[in-house]
């Protein structure tokens, strides 16, 4: 799982675990043996259910292994990585990838890509601005020259490290990758799929998947592993009897579904 | 720690650059002008226009220097919190390297190697051809773009001595006799949103007409092909008629479009030599 910091990613993880135990969700990935960590698993998990706030992931690599099925098929042993936003961050930055990073790229098998859906860095133009603003100057804004890649929008910031995973494994036939746009619920009224989203809000990550389907073969999903506002999941959600009913997965214009293991299936072609 | 190398770096060298030549189709563009006279945010610009999508007809694919290209656009955007916007001019521009970006256009693609030309070996070649001879990327170049500043041709003055340089500059190329035969030439009139603005702009105008006249007159039948376009890459005032990017869709697809050109050519077959005691002569595969 890639993804900038604060992108979702452990969330989603937290929701997803919970699901393939609980078996709640009809057609959904559901456990069939555990890995031997499973502490970190269920401390985020607990933290999920309760509707509080995760914490940083730390830069120490939690791999968790489970043995996953779909009823009625083989099952797979299935090792996720929950790395920390700062990695993906520092290797922008750096243009370094830690070593441990680096054999995760090059043997996985699938990509997970977390984006936060509201948070989008954009590349607008001060004329751009200007036009929308109807302000023809930005006096009193105090000038900010220097540049750092971390200063790029977040599409460069994506495509940078899908370039960089797609270089780094050079893989022969094209990587399965699921782009996981985040907090869905937050623009879930402005964006009839996720598809539109990514037309709309990150045109040069549009084009560039499109672009290369060599190297990837992309399917868009739009999640929302909370439901909601925290303050709202604390109050209302909580109280649904089946957890597993505050998640929605939205796939091109299909009605939402609880099936948060849908973008795991993908990337793993399960 | 493993060393990401050619990998979305701020520019490839020209080691580098010449290993993508060999590995796919590849156009090298060599932008020349004075300092000032918009290379870097024409550079921008372009690659800022496919943040809002396709342009041109192209679509974005890849860029092993997206980090160069950031770097160049980061003034364009509300992010650097600039007042003005306006590419750094102290951004890098050094001979042999190379920013790269790839495009794709009606599913073929292709990549673009962009060159900014240092002012100081732009004065340095328009004064001596053998200055120019010693140029080893206008060797490799396909295209030579030559920026005439269009904040210049507006001042009576000013503007004889910004043709002037052009002309040098394309002349010392010529006479240096290191480009290829088929080399295709662009005269850009930068800034054209401030020739336009201005009150002097008829004048400034039938001025850019008259250089056309005189390059047409005195280079084209030098050099492969001769075009002129009129751009304004970053435009300072909202009053302006001309947006940010104005001819640079044109620019683009004269860079692009030579290809094509390319693609059409066919190589006629060379019979071998007959071999000796043979009953026939074979035909090459």
């Amino acid at each position: 799982m890639l993804g900038l910091p604060g992108s979702g990613k452990t969330t989603f993880l937290a929701a997803l675990w919970y699901v393939v135990t609980s078996g709640e969700v009809s057609g959904a990935l559901e456990l069939e043996t555990l890995g031997p960590h499973s502490i970190y698993l269920n401390g985020i998990r607990d933290t999920w259910l309760v509707g509080e706030e995760f914490e940083r992931t730390s830069m120490a690599v939690e791999s968790s292994t489970m043995r996953l099925r779909v009823e009625g098929h083989d099952s797979h042993e299935v090792a996720i990585p929950d790395l920390s936003g700062e990695h993906s961050r520092e290797t922008i930055i750096s243009r370094v990838w830690p070593d441990e990073l680096s054999t995760l790229v090059t043997t996985t098998d699938g990509v997970l890509l977390f984006v936060h859906a509201e948070k989008i860095e954009a590349a607008r133009t001060i004329m751009e601005a200007q036009a929308v603003l109807g302000d023809s100057s930005q006096a009193g804004v105090i000038a900010e020259p220097s540049w750092t890649p971390d200063r790029s929008p977040t599409a460069v910031k994506l495509i940078d490290l899908l370039q960089l995973t797609m270089w780094t494994r050079a893989a022969e036939s094209p990587t399965r990758l699921s782009l996981v746009a985040s907090a869905w619920d937050l623009v879930e009224e402005s964006f009839s799929s996720p598809k539109v989203w990514l037309a709309e809000e990150m045109p040069l990550l549009d084009q560039f998947l499109r672009n290369n389907p060599e190297a990837y073969s992309t399917r868009l999903f739009g999640v929302s592993a909370q439901g909601g506002q925290l303050d709202d999941v604390r109050k209302r959600l909580i109280k649904l009897n089946s957890p597993s009913d505050r998640i929605r997965v939205f796939v091109d214009n299909a009605p939402a579904s609880h099936d948060v293991t849908q973008p795991l299936r993908w990337a793993l072609s399960l | 720690m493993t060393q990401l190398g050619l990998a979305g770096g701020e520019f490839l060298s020209a080691e580098q650059a010449e290993l993508l030549v060999a590995d796919e189709r590849t156009h090298v563009i060599v932008l020349a002008g004075t300092q000032g006279s918009g290379k870097t945010s024409l550079i921008a610009s372009i690659y800022q226009q496919f943040h809002s999508g396709p342009f041109a007809g192209y679509e974005f694919v890849a860029s092993r220097t997206l980090m160069g290209f950031e770097n160049r656009a980061h003034l364009m955007r509300t992010a650097s919190k600039s007042p003005t916007a306006g590419a750094d001019r102290t951004s890098l521009l050094e001979t042999n390297r190379y920013l790269h970006l790839r495009l794709s256009k009606q599913g073929r693609a292709r990549s673009l190697l962009l060159a900014d030309w240092a002012g100081e070996t732009y004065r340095r070649v328009i004064e001596s051809r053998e200055a120019a001879a010693e140029l080893d990327v206008l060797k490799a170049c396909d295209h030579l773009a030559i920026l005439i500043d269009g904040d210049r041709l507006v001042d009576l003055a000013d503007r004889h001595k910004a043709r002037v340089a052009a002309n040098s500059l394309l002349r010392s190329c010529l006479d240096a006799d290191v480009m290829k035969d088929d080399i295709n030439v662009a005269i850009v009139f930068s800034k054209w949103d401030l020739v336009h603005k201005r009150s002097g702009n008829t004048k400034a105008a039938e001025y850019s007409r008259t250089v056309e006249n005189e390059f047409s007159k005195l280079f084209g039948q030098r050099v492969g092909t001769l075009s002129f376009h009129r751009t304004a890459a970053v435009t300072v005032s909202q009053d302006s008629t001309i947006k940010d990017g104005h001819g640079l869709s044109e620019l683009l697809d004269y860079w692009m479009e030579q290809d094509l050109r390319i693609d059409h050519l066919t190589v006629p077959k060379v019979p071998e030599e007959p071999i000796e005691g043979s009953d026939a002569p074979e035909e090459s595969s």
